[in-house]
């Protein structure tokens, strides 16, 4: 099947993967306020506290998952899997911007954000759902500054693979399922930069056994049965790296400090924010002239 | 702070959220000259200095440990209020402020725990050879932990060797040929 390569204009040079290449559009996107955000926003919190090498940000997972979801395509479309060049920047730009709604310290703001958000104006949230992943929507959807680097149709698309919908996509699994590139990526890099060899599995065998199937009208990513070994390294790792690390004695205890601490200054009324920020109003009119 | 998140779905929030990151957030809490007896700011600077709270009990909730499931089952259902009055009565015996004791519920998921009545929603399906599709914790690998050994009868001999045009006729062509021997086998031992 012929498909027009997608035209790299950079590339990041990456501890995980090597270098990861990226298009025009998605460093425009990467070079926004909103994403660039992403590098002040640490994945494991402060998990540093316990292990000192774990001060990687969202910025390089997000790269990681951009990566690996393109790897995924790649073998699928050496099964002659149609995919066209559309769909491929869309897998793209979504593993990008799947993270962009995390909150200040990662997880540690999701029990904050379920515990203060406004049912009365968006609605109860429903079991597993969560709320910084209807803001990662609100972001794709209403940030300016998107405006300028995604089409209509661009963000439509890469809401729905976000959101999800009853429907399966084989090509929302690569973004956002049981066994997807975020997985695939942060176990990876969470136990590199912790300096366990937990987080480790076979990388290569999974994404070799990586299949399209599809089930009345719903097509779905699955993995063939000779990855099934590689699948269950996965299983254990994410255990493992839970034991170890998430889940570490003194992580939990920096955790619970974290979000008392918060919920203290949320109490204590603490608010403002430096005025040389420019409001979204701001980014709006410069979006426009 | 508290609109940092109080989330709406306004263009409002999303404006306040990305102006957020673990930094700013804290810097804000630390800053001492609007915040001189804040428990925030007390709370934020024992972790800027990594003078941590330690861990004080840690109670596994299962019935190896609590030997009566009437207490086990009052512990596993702690409510929000339940967890206040235990951490001020934890504080009481220590000797600190209530808000400088967290009790905290956490759990592990089991890998290998096959529940009987609810299907695993974390589920991942698995292609079989022969195109049938089974969830991870149904095929007898090491997840479904229901086996004390993987026993195998492996069937050996001379094989013509397969035409290398496809994949997928050369695995219908292993397909078949398994199907074949392993229905004289059935029948040898029948």
């Amino acid at each position: 099947m012929f498909t027009v390569p997608q035209r790299f204009v950079q590339e990041f040079r990456d501890p995980i993967h090597g270098l990861i290449r990226v298009t025009k559009q998605e460093l425009q996107v990467i070079n926004t306020r909103a994403f660039q955000r992403l590098g002040r926003i640490r994945q494991l919190a402060m998990a540093d506290l316990v292990y000192p090498g774990a001060v990687h940000s969202r910025f390089e997972t997000s790269l990681g998952t951009l990566h690996l979801a393109q790897r995924i395509l790649d073998r699928l479309r050496e099964q002659e899997v149609e995919i066209t060049e559309e769909d491929e920047r869309i897998v793209r730009l979504s593993a990008l911007l799947h993270d962009i709604g995390h909150g200040p310290f990662s997880h540690i703001s999701e029990e904050l954000l379920d515990n203060h958000y406004d049912p009365n104006k968006v609605g109860e949230a429903k079991a597993r759902e969560k709320i910084h992943e209807r803001i990662t929507v609100d972001i794709v959807d209403k940030w300016p500054e998107f405006d300028i680097v995604l089409s209509s149709n661009e963000r439509g698309r890469i809401k729905a693979i976000i959101e999800g919908s009853r429907q399966r996509d084989f090509l929302r699994d690569i973004v956002s399922s049981n066994l997807d590139a975020d997985k695939m990526d942060y176990l990876l890099r969470d136990g590199h930069y912790a300096g366990v060899r937990y987080g480790r599995f076979d990388l290569e065998k999974i994404i070799d056994a990586c299949v399209k199937h599809e089930i009345g009208g719903e097509s779905f990513l699955h993995i063939e049965e000779d990855g099934v070994f590689a699948v269950e390294q996965v299983v254990f790792a994410k255990y493992h790296m839970t034991q170890q690390v998430y889940a570490h004695r003194v992580r939990i205890v920096t955790e619970a400090m974290i979000v008392r601490g918060l919920n203290f200054a949320i109490n204590e009324r603490i608010e403002g924010w430096p005025t040389y920020l420019p409001t979204m109003e701001a980014l709006s009119l410069s979006t426009t002239t | 702070m508290a609109d940092l998140f109080a989330y709406d779905g306004s263009p409002e929030f999303v404006d306040n959220h990305l102006r957020a990151d673990d930094e700013r957030v804290a810097s804000r809490i630390l800053d001492q000259k609007v915040n001189k007896t804040s428990a925030a700011a007390l709370i934020f600077a024992r972790l800027r200095d990594r003078r941590l709270y330690k861990q004080l009990a840690l109670i596994r909730l299962h019935l190896t440990e609590i030997e009566d499931p009437h207490v086990l089952d009052r512990l596993q259902s702690l409510g929000d209020d339940d967890i206040v009055r235990l951490e001020a009565a934890t504080a009481e015996k220590r000797r600190c402020e209530p808000w400088e004791v967290i009790v905290v519920k956490k759990h592990v998921k089991n890998p290998v725990y096959q529940d009987p009545v609810e299907s695993d929603p974390e589920q991942i399906f698995v292609v079989q050879r022969d195109g049938r599709v089974r969830k991870m914790g149904e095929l007898p690998y090491l997840m479904t932990a229901d086996l004390p050994t993987d026993q195998r009868l492996h069937i050996i001999g001379p094989r013509e060797s397969l035409d290398s045009s496809g994949r997928e006729e050369n695995h219908q062509t292993k397909q078949r040929i398994d199907s074949e021997i392993r229905e004289l086998v059935l029948e040898f031992v029948a």
